[in-house]
């Protein structure tokens, strides 16, 4: 397989991961200062209680610093590698590189330049007998001549071959460099500290006749969001049924956990939600976070306990059901029918409860229900994809709407409720930040409200 | 068979006789694109456009995939072919829906297609583009264009190759039976 690189992919992983590092950087800060309290508090005494706060304050402390060193360096080596693809092969934004793709352009430049170089001769020679058979009759007969087009293909074959030797030196440094860095043995060697460390937890046997037996799976430190099982959980065959066991009701402050603003309800019902539906839940949050989701008070103390803050896992704690509400959720109920092949004239009578999300306006009509009926309009565009589209084909249907396609031509459609890109795609998910910072952009704005007028419907941006 | 509004009609007209000589080297794809099927929907990749998962199809019903695969299948044109005028761009989606329908009907003799090529007017400027997109025709309970009533999209001209499914492939009886409806 050749070398591959999408300078705007580049810049949108690294625009996500360096959001997601700041975010991350904030809760760890939140973590640090929650080790501080723990390891100050007077009332929690006792030989047991002093050794565990010098594990807390020493070994912890230890490796939730190293972590956020290794977090940082992650990003700057990214960062490097960026700016050296920039400097030794193209520095434009949109600069993409597939060698692969190079290789066979060179084949078929190889391929037409023989042809030419062949059959261009034959011409060549024609045209030579008939200038000197007939160019007494006719001085204006010209000499056919493939020199400058054999020129030219010759030099479309240095340039690919040019590209491929500056993307493979690229390649051959950047590699070379990460490995001279040493980043991969000092994860390595952390992970299997904390792993150590987590293990040694386990053993721990902690008395408490009110706790029912927790399922921890710890987390490596930088790895993608997962859901965790906390006490009481049963997995059924289609949801995850999380359910905290009475008795805890430690109070928790707000400020402590990042997106916490009240005590999580309970918003999970046995069958309702698949795990698809809560695995893209987890896909909206930035990497490195964790997922909580109970049905009651969280009990912190136990979760401190229980060794899961040791991993330095990020704890995310939001308001799930709003969230699900919000992003369309909570009204599907897939289940796992699948269509039967079609048989001509046979149909499905049509479910006319189940809409497109973010295709009404503020007061859940259908937009464009009384504006005019059309394909598909631009209303703006920059460069040869990135644009803003209106559709009406259907009046009142629901398939009115405006969306945004991205450089890359992924579409995102814009809901006048709460004025964001969504994916138009099942399940919605919400656009990442960076599509969602094209709204600050005026173009695009006016874009828009044009074409929500157009669709008969009052601007968002500029009322 | 063709089905043009009268906008499109008039500007067929002016390059119904160019020839096509637009270079298609590395584009292929485009003009021959895989076409794949996911579940009962139906789909192009075209370039590098990523494919349609299996759990993205999980969420639709049957009667949705209609506006899904349509909505999902915008073209233009000139995103494509660097340097193309707009008269080149609509010669060339001329042929290309032409080729699609061939392609769709080979691999999916039973099915019936709705093609689309529409041209409309950037705001503000004069810059035209040419739009292809496509969808399996699914009854009239799903998504489909108003064929028999085009003009009523006034500010583009649109054409629609009906690619019919053959004959064999109909039910004897093509009345609904309300036994098979689901509701």
């Amino acid at each position: 397989m050749g070398i591959r690189y999408d300078a705007e992919q580049v810049a949108e992983f690294i625009d996500g991961w360096s959001h997601a590092h700041e975010g991350y950087k904030i809760n760890a800060d939140v973590l640090a200062e929650q080790y501080r309290k723990y390891c100050d508090n007077e009332t929690f005494i006792g030989q047991a209680a002093e050794a565990s706060k010098l594990f807390v304050s020493d070994k912890q402390m230890e490796l939730h610093e190293e972590n956020l060193e290794i977090q940082k360096k992650l990003l700057l080596r990214y960062r490097i590698i960026e700016e050296d693809f920039k400097g030794m092969v193209d520095s434009s934004p949109k600069a993409r590189i597939d060698t692969d793709v190079l290789r066979e352009n060179r084949d078929h430049f190889d391929g037409q330049f023989e042809k030419l170089d062949h059959e261009g001769a034959e011409i060549e020679k024609i045209s030579q007998y008939v200038i000197e058979k007939f160019g007494k009759y006719n001085s204006n007969i010209t000499r056919t001549s493939y020199t400058r087009s054999r020129k030219s293909y010759e030099e479309d074959a240095d340039f690919c071959d040019e590209c491929k030797r500056k993307v493979e030196k690229f390649d051959e440094l950047s590699l070379a460099s990460a490995k001279k860095s040493g980043l991969e043995e000092q994860n390595y060697d952390l992970q299997k500290r904390l792993t150590a460390t987590t293990s040694a937890l386990n053993k721990m046997q902690v008395s408490d006749p009110k706790m029912e037996t927790s399922v921890v799976n710890l987390l490596a430190t930088g790895g993608a969001p997962k859901a965790m099982k906390m006490g009481g959980v049963t997995a059924q065959s289609n949801a995850v049924l999380l359910n905290v066991s009475d008795g805890f009701a430690i109070p928790m402050e707000p400020e402590v956990w990042y997106g916490l603003e009240e005590t999580v309800k309970t918003i999970l019902e046995a069958g309702k939600y698949t795990m698809q539906q809560i695995e893209a839940v987890i896909a909206q949050l930035p990497a490195l976070a964790t997922l909580v989701v109970g049905d009651g008070p969280l009990p912190i103390g136990d979760l401190i306990a229980a060794g899961i803050l040791a991993a330095d896992a990020t704890l995310i704690v939001i308001k799930t059901a709003e969230f699900l509400q919000n992003n369309n959720y909570l009204s599907k109920s897939k289940g796992d029918s699948k269509t039967n092949s079609k048989k001509k004239g046979k149909q499905k009578a049509k479910d006319k409860n189940k809409e497109k999300p973010h295709r009404k306006n503020k007061d859940g009509e259908p937009l464009g229900k009384n504006g005019p009926e059309f394909e598909s309009e631009t209303k703006w565009r920059r460069g040869k994809t990135e644009r803003i589209d209106v559709e009406n084909p259907n009046p009142g249907e629901g398939n009115g709407n405006v969306h945004y396609h991205d450089a890359k031509g992924t579409k995102y459609v814009f809901d006048p409720v709460d004025g964001k890109f969504y994916f138009d795609k099942e399940p919605y998910p919400e656009a990442p930040p960076s599509i969602q910072r094209m709204l600050e952009d005026p173009e695009i704005q006016r874009a828009i409200d044009k074409a929500l007028k157009y669709l008969g419907e009052p601007p968002f941006f500029n009322e | 068979m063709i089905i043009m509004n009268t906008r499109m009609q008039e500007e067929y007209l002016k390059i119904k006789d160019m020839d096509n000589t637009f270079d298609f080297t590395g584009k292929l794809s485009v003009i021959n694109p895989t076409i794949y099927k996911v579940q009962d929907g139906i789909f192009m990749k075209i370039d590098d456009r990523e494919k349609e998962s299996e759990e993205t199809l999980d969420y639709y019903d049957y009667d949705e995939l209609s506006e899904f695969e349509w909505s999902q299948s915008e073209f233009l044109i000139d995103s494509y072919f660097e340097g193309i005028t707009y008269e080149q761009s609509l010669r060339l989606a001329f042929d290309i829906v032409e080729l699609w329908g061939y392609k769709l009907h080979a691999q999916f003799p039973d099915e019936e297609f709705h093609i689309i090529i529409s041209v409309s007017t950037i705001d503000d400027t004069d810059e035209k583009i040419v739009m292809l997109r496509y969808y399996t025709y699914r009854g009239e309970e799903s998504f489909h264009y108003k064929l028999d009533s085009l003009d009523r999209y006034q500010n583009s001209a649109i054409m629609v190759n009906v690619v019919e499914a053959d004959e064999e492939y109909y039910d004897d009886d093509d009345e609904e039976d309300d036994d098979d409806i689901d509701i």
